[in-house]
């Protein structure tokens, strides 16, 4: 009877490890295309007219067990035409460090001498991109991504902190194509 | 007719340049008390926590020590009560205005970055702290004179990309 319950406490155990297991870095590569929009940040800015966005996502292997992210975004309001200043693009490269789950931006420094500090964590489904910039003048901002694995590709939550404020706050729900990125 | 609009123009700039001046730090030093409440939730933000707060800025060596203690009760349990007292002792950055934290480090090392600066009327005092794990919170302090005697107290803490509490107190400055 001893022995049963031991065995189903271990496949209990098993199970919920194997749930509560981080993702592996390679599980994030690919190519995603998707869109969303700006959420209420409960400022001032969170009564703007609401942006539609659209956002391609690159993830690739980097040297030093790291990774690559590319990211693209575009901004709609209403049915204009976007001009150029409404499209940006980004990339940043990881290098991974003696924890699995955690990665360094390369260029990242020390904030106490006015470097941006960024970092990337995998928790679970989600890949988190932080990214700390203080200026010289002591003010300061925090980009923060989330990245969250989905059946059909990838949750992002984006948010901007500025001076303890959220200054922008967006979701976006994307597709992973089928383009082989590794 | 030219030279009073030229002067008007000269007034004006002269009276938007002392608002838009930078308070000195010397114009926080005293002691500070003040009560009011913790939030949690930014949209529909929900009181949690009353909080009663002492604050002292006084001079230190080539910057400012500031030494704060804080009671937190739960909303309408006062028994559920916690006191919590810090220090930190800033010096003068390179930049008119900014201190460093005399413990701050490299916050991806494993250390707290801290500082503060002055803009306006306000000195704000901001911690970033990064665990091993990844895992980041941000604490602001940001605290605004009004007048000579009163000040107000907005604390955010920012947790991993989230705002976990933020609280508002209204303090003001001890005679003695």
């Amino acid at each position: 009877m001893r022995a049963v319950f031991l065995t189903a406490a271990f496949v209990v155990a098993s199970s919920f490890q194997a749930f509560a297991a981080d993702r592996k870095v390679e599980d994030f590569y690919g190519a995603y295309l998707g869109h969303g929009a700006e959420e209420p940040t409960g400022g001032a800015s969170g009564d703007v007219e609401k942006q539609t966005r659209f956002s391609q996502v690159i993830i690739r292997p980097a040297a030093e067990r790291g990774f690559t992210i590319e990211w693209a975004t575009l901004k709609l309001k209403g049915d204009e035409i976007p001009r150029e200043a409404d499209t940006k693009s980004y990339t940043q490269t990881f290098r991974g460090t003696d924890k699995p789950n955690l990665f360094r931006d390369v260029t990242s420094g020390d904030p106490n001498l006015g470097a941006d500090t960024s970092w990337a964590v995998i928790n679970g489904d989600t890949m988190s991109v932080v990214q700390v910039s203080v200026a010289a003048d002591g003010g300061y901002f925090v980009t923060h991504y989330d990245r969250t694995l989905t059946e059909k590709g990838m949750d992002v939550r984006f948010t901007r902190f500025e001076n303890s404020r959220i200054v922008r706050a967006v979701r976006l729900s994307l597709f992973k194509g089928p383009a082989k990125v590794n | 007719m030219r030279i009073t609009v030229a002067l008007a123009f000269v007034a004006l700039f002269a009276a938007s340049a002392a608002q838009a001046a930078d308070r000195k730090i010397e114009d926080f030093y005293g002691r500070w008390i003040g009560t009011g409440q913790a939030t949690q939730g930014v949209v529909n933000p929900v009181a949690t926590q009353s909080r009663d707060s002492e604050v002292i800025i006084e001079k230190a060596a080539d910057g400012f020590k500031i030494s704060w203690t804080t009671m937190s009760s739960t909303i309408n349990d006062a028994s559920h009560s916690k006191v919590k007292a810090s220090v930190l002792t800033f010096k003068r950055g390179k930049k008119p205005g900014v201190f460093v934290d005399l413990k701050s480090g490299h916050a991806m090392e494993g250390k707290k970055t801290t500082w503060a600066r002055v803009s306006g009327d306000m000195l704000s005092i901001a911690q970033l702290v990064v665990a091993d794990d990844g895992q980041w919170d941000v604490t602001v302090y940001d605290r605004t004179l009004k007048g000579g005697d009163q000040m107000t107290l907005a604390f955010t803490r920012i947790t991993n990309g989230a705002i976990a509490r933020q609280a508002s107190l209204m303090m003001t400055k001890a005679k003695d």
